[in-house]
């Protein structure tokens, strides 16, 4: 495995791993967990939760997409 | 939710039972609690009109059905109208709501189970889950005939028994006049219909078994619309009852339709439905999981999916077809937002619905001399207000179901294209947006540096919070260019 490879799976996982938490941000944005306040830790007002719920929903999903892409390409294709 | 496992030669009588096979599922166990709080007593009214629409809809699915015999449902049916990206939505669709139907499922089982033992609900229901996926690929056993007589007899005791204490403790008050029948108005009692569309939806499971019918240009459409009279009529009783003898503001720790049971036929009753509740959950779970496996099937055959997923030569195809949706089914259920999984079940059921009837129309223009053994009545009214009326009920979902529900067609829209454009273009657009993305955060740093935004949160976390937004923006910058630069074009 060269330094490319490497380097693809680690920034591959970590935009996995940003995906996953922007979704679980979503989903604590929307359920406002008493136990860990988001949108009071946030700021954030009742009107912006829906569209803080889809920013980050789109983001979160296109990040894994791209990260196993990235490692798809990079860390596992075939030498060829 | 529908059947796939059918009778060979079956008449009317068997094709009625099949269609209610079908529908007796969980969704009206789980779902009902809140399409009261929606509509109030009005959800008789929404029952109703969710029984007339379905049928309005299951007409066009009688019609695809007999003249298009293929196996994979709705799927087939688009593909044969539109091809494309249609009828990848359409499966699509299908699939999440397959998913939500089994994450309800797990729900209702749960909160039936915990009538019982009310510790380690939730681990029992996940286990059961995980066991239903290895059943539903060894092959599941039809379902008996008594298990439908059952729910009928079970639903009928408790409108018999339940009607004179209804009538005794002044329950019918509620339904004299329109601000307490309908307390949120007409919006309320549209939202209501909207959520409780998936308890119907389950009678298009007869439609599958249109081509083992012995006459099924009759027997369809019969067996259509006796199935859905008997669902409506039933469930809008139970509706009534349960009206009738629950506080509206009253806030249960058990299943509604338990608690009411319970206050008409006493502990018995309790028991009577907790089981009935369990045996609904189990047969929506067996069923969805075998329809999930048809349509992610369908979905790889033509190649929309790894061709691993549709193989059922492949042990790990045979498990990741189920595998996947169970896997996403069960961290549904951990969140523990039902009325959320609802909404998402019912908005893909529309989407459906809506899908279908196009379908229907879209065919009749492209191939007018196909064999149909059954037309839809009243063309081109049925499937226009049919598809229609899906598209207007999905307005009144709520937001961020809706937003999901966006969401889940992006994705499709993804997927599709990774087939469509080919990969590499793909990756190319992937990593132009990433590098957007990347510019994006970094604006974001910056202004945070700047003291241009400035959250609560910054106070806690002080200067960590701009040093992590850099680190994400140089992430997806690194992530774009690797997208963007082909490792075969480099090496070649």
């Amino acid at each position: 495995m060269g330094v490319k490879s490497v380097l693809a799976s680690l920034v591959g996982l970590l935009q996995i791993l940003i995906g996953v938490s922007a979704i679980i941000a979503a989903y604590l944005i929307y359920y406002n967990p008493s136990y860990f306040e988001v949108r009071t830790l946030l700021g954030l007002r009742g009107e912006y939760v829906a569209f803080s719920f889809l920013i980050l929903g789109v983001v979160g999903f296109f990040s894994i997409i791209s990260g196993i892409l990235v490692i798809h390409e990079w860390a596992f294709a075939r030498e060829g | 939710m529908s059947r796939i496992e059918i009778k060979s030669g079956i008449g009317l009588p068997y094709s009625v039972i099949l269609a209610l096979n079908g529908a007796f599922g969980i969704e009206f166990f789980v779902l009902l609690e809140h399409s009261t709080f929606l509509a109030g007593p009005a959800v008789v009214l929404s029952l109703f009109l969710c029984g007339v629409i379905t049928m309005i809809s299951l007409f066009s699915y009688c019609e695809l059905g007999a003249s298009i015999s293929e196996v994979g449902g709705e799927y087939t049916f688009a593909k044969v109208a539109f091809g494309g990206f249609t009828s990848f939505l359409t499966g699509w669709m299908r699939w999440i709501s397959s998913i939500a139907t089994i994450a309800l499922s797990a729900a209702g089982f749960a909160h039936f189970f915990a009538y019982f033992f009310p510790a380690n609900a939730t681990l029992v229901t996940i286990l059961l889950v995980v066991i239903f996926t290895f059943i539903s690929v060894r092959g599941t056993k039809e379902i008996d005939i008594i298990t439908v007589m059952t729910f009928i007899l079970v639903f009928t005791l408790l409108v018999i028994m339940g009607l004179p204490k209804v009538l005794e403790t002044g329950g019918l008050q509620n339904f004299m006049s329109l601000r307490t029948f309908m307390p949120k108005g007409i919006p309320g009692v549209l939202a209501s219909i909207m959520y409780s569309f998936s308890m119907f939806v389950g009678a298009r499971a007869v439609v599958a078994g249109s081509p083992q019918m012995m006459n099924p240009k009759k027997d369809l459409p019969k067996a259509i619309l006796y199935s859905i009279a008997i669902i409506t009529v039933l469930y809008c009783s139970v509706a009534f009852i349960v009206v009738g003898l629950t506080p509206l503001s009253q806030n249960l720790t058990q299943p509604l339709l338990t608690y009411v049971a319970e206050n008409v036929m006493g502990p018995f009753g309790g028991v009577l439905m907790t089981v009935a509740g369990l045996s609904a959950a189990l047969m929506s779970l067996t069923t969805t999981m075998m329809v999930q496996r048809s349509i992610i099937r369908g979905l790889s055959r033509d190649g929309y999916l790894p061709s691993v997923i549709g193989s059922s030569e492949s042990r790990v195809g045979r498990y990741l077809s189920v595998g996947v949706g169970s896997i996403i089914a069960i961290l549904l259920f951990i969140t523990g937002l039902i009325v959320f999984i609802g909404y998402i079940s019912g908005f893909a059921s529309l989407m459906v619905f809506a899908l279908v009837n196009l379908s229907l129309i879209k065919l009749r223009k492209k191939k007018p001399r196909l064999d149909r053994p059954f037309k839809a009545p009243l063309y081109p009214y049925t499937p226009i207000v049919g598809a229609v009326l899906s598209i207007l009920l999905i307005l009144f979902i709520e937001r961020s179901a809706l937003l999901l529900g966006l969401e889940f067609i992006i994705i499709a829209i993804i997927i599709y294209h990774l087939k469509m454009v080919g990969y590499h273009r793909l990756r190319l657009a992937v990593g132009g947006v990433n590098l957007g993305i990347s510019g994006i955060t970094a604006l974001i740093a910056y202004m945070f540096m700047e003291g241009e935004i400035s959250l609560p949160i910054t106070e806690i976390f002080g200067e960590n919070i701009p040093n992590l937004i850099i680190a994400v923006s140089l992430i997806f910058f690194i992530s774009g260019i690797l997208n963007i630069i082909s490792r075969k074009r480099r090496e070649a």
